[in-house]
């Protein structure tokens, strides 16, 4: 089946995220889309943005305008394999943006995700980031920042008494960050943070907290997050986004 | 069965006309639509039965030509349930406007206020799309909902289900390797300039 991408309107963009990714919310800002159609039919969006904080390049040492994030891969059914997709939209981008020089992106443990888009795409794993406090209201769980713009408050009393009787603070896991350099010199900045990929791990619910942070089973993370004498994949890569296609077929 | 009682376009005179005849009918003779895509609530339905029995019936429900429920399932069947037997039905081709005048109430009477609010909250809180029929509906080409629902709507109601729209490419609108010159606060339109980095 004929794939192509192209670049897509941010409508596109918000239609595919509702209806394809969990997430189900686009984010705010200046945004990258990269439309997937196969035989002609639009089957998704993969979408770069700036992220949601502004200091997204600080830890690699580079400004705003030298980093972005790979903020949803949000397709539908689809033949053709995601980490193709994903690498072609990263070629657009790169031909779109050339002064960028790194992709960040994070996977989310608390959906069960390690990253293995990433992995099948040739991406550096750097570790994890900070696990955050977020705030449960009605069952969903939100940023601080929501809520206190929300609600002009963060005080979970405040929020029990006027806006959910189910309101606390939940903490969430780390979530993995990948990265992709874009050029040699940040590939050779950052290759003494790269660690070996996680592994794909089931995490069961702890009922034992009040938060119900999800935990892995007994035996505790050594599985999740090897060390770096653990099997790496970094040997197969490539300066340039090409790198992704070499890799996914290395492992094919 | 309806009935031809009457035929009246002007409330106020009483006068006659052929396009526009009244009938009565049994609320029981019009049957409920079965592919209904609100599927409703219960408070919602509760508060069109307590409308019903403080104020009595306000806007007409819409039937085709058969006596099937176009708009107005909830409150047939709430009518039904408070004691109501019988409908006043106008025939028409939707070419005018039925008015339903209300001849006991001023719209400036605590009632009357109370209605219009009825009105609108009933329907409001009434609303619950029911995904299975409304992707149904949305998947039929023959059924134009296209300005109804914009593509992201469809998507925020039936996830993967909603129908895909045909889009077409289109050149970025920005780049992410440049930083605006200036940015406008939404709120207030200050506009503050940046340096480049």
């Amino acid at each position: 089946m004929s794939l192509r991408l192209d670049f897509c309107s941010r409508e596109a963009a918000a239609f595919a995220v509702r209806a394809f990714h969990y997430s189900h919310s686009l984010g705010a800002g200046r945004l990258v889309c990269v439309g997937a159609w196969e035989a002609g039919a639009f089957v998704g969006a993969v979408i770069f943005g700036r992220g949601a904080s502004s200091e997204i390049g600080s830890p690699f040492g580079l400004n705003q305008s030298e980093v972005c994030e790979l903020v949803r891969v949000a397709l539908g059914p689809h033949t053709a394999p995601t980490s193709r997709i994903v690498s072609v939209a990263v070629r657009l981008l790169r031909r779109l943006c050339p002064g960028l020089r790194l992709i960040v992106s994070y996977s989310d443990p608390e959906h069960g995700h390690v990253g293995t888009l990433y992995q099948a795409c040739g991406w550096l794993y750097i570790g994890r980031t900070n696990s955050e406090s977020l705030i449960r209201l009605n069952g969903r769980l939100l940023h601080p920042r929501t809520v206190a713009s929300r609600y002009r408050t963060r005080s979970i009393d405040w929020l029990r008494e006027h806006v959910a009787a189910d309101a606390g603070h939940v903490r969430t896991l780390p979530k993995h960050r990948y990265v992709l350099p874009l050029d040699a010199g940040m590939r050779q900045q950052l290759a003494p943070r790269v660690q070996a990929y996680p592994k794909a791990l089931v995490v069961e619910r702890d009922r034992s907290t009040e938060s119900g942070a999800r935990r892995p089973p007994a035996g505790g993370c050594s599985l999740l997050f090897p060390n770096r004498a653990g099997t790496t994949c970094e040997g197969t890569l490539r300066n340039d986004p090409v790198a992704p296609l070499v890799h996914e077929a290395a492992h094919a | 069965m309806m009935r031809d009682t009457a035929r009246s376009t002007d409330p106020a005179d009483g006068g006659a006309s052929p396009e526009l005849g009244t009938v009565t009918a049994h609320l029981t003779d019009l049957r409920p639509d079965d592919r209904n895509a609100n599927a409703g609530t219960a408070r919602g339905r509760a508060m069109v039965e307590e409308s019903l029995r403080r104020y009595g019936a306000g806007r007409s429900i819409l039937v085709d030509k058969h006596g099937r429920i176009i708009a107005g399932n909830t409150t047939h069947e709430a009518a039904i349930d408070i004691g109501l037997t019988d409908a006043v039905v106008v025939k028409t081709d939707g070419t005018k406007l039925v008015v339903v005048q209300r001849t006991d109430l001023d719209i400036d009477s605590p009632a009357g206020r109370a209605l219009a609010v009825a009105d609108n909250r009933t329907s409001e809180v009434g609303l619950s799309w029911d995904p299975g029929v409304l992707a149904e509906l949305a998947a039929d080409e023959a059924i134009d909902l296209s300005a109804l629902f914009s593509p992201v709507e469809f998507a925020d109601l039936l996830g993967s289900d909603a129908p895909t729209p045909r889009f077409q490419p289109e050149q970025p609108e920005h780049r992410l390797d440049e930083l605006a010159d200036n940015t406008m606060c939404p709120a207030c339109g200050h506009t503050w300039h940046q340096e480049r980095q």
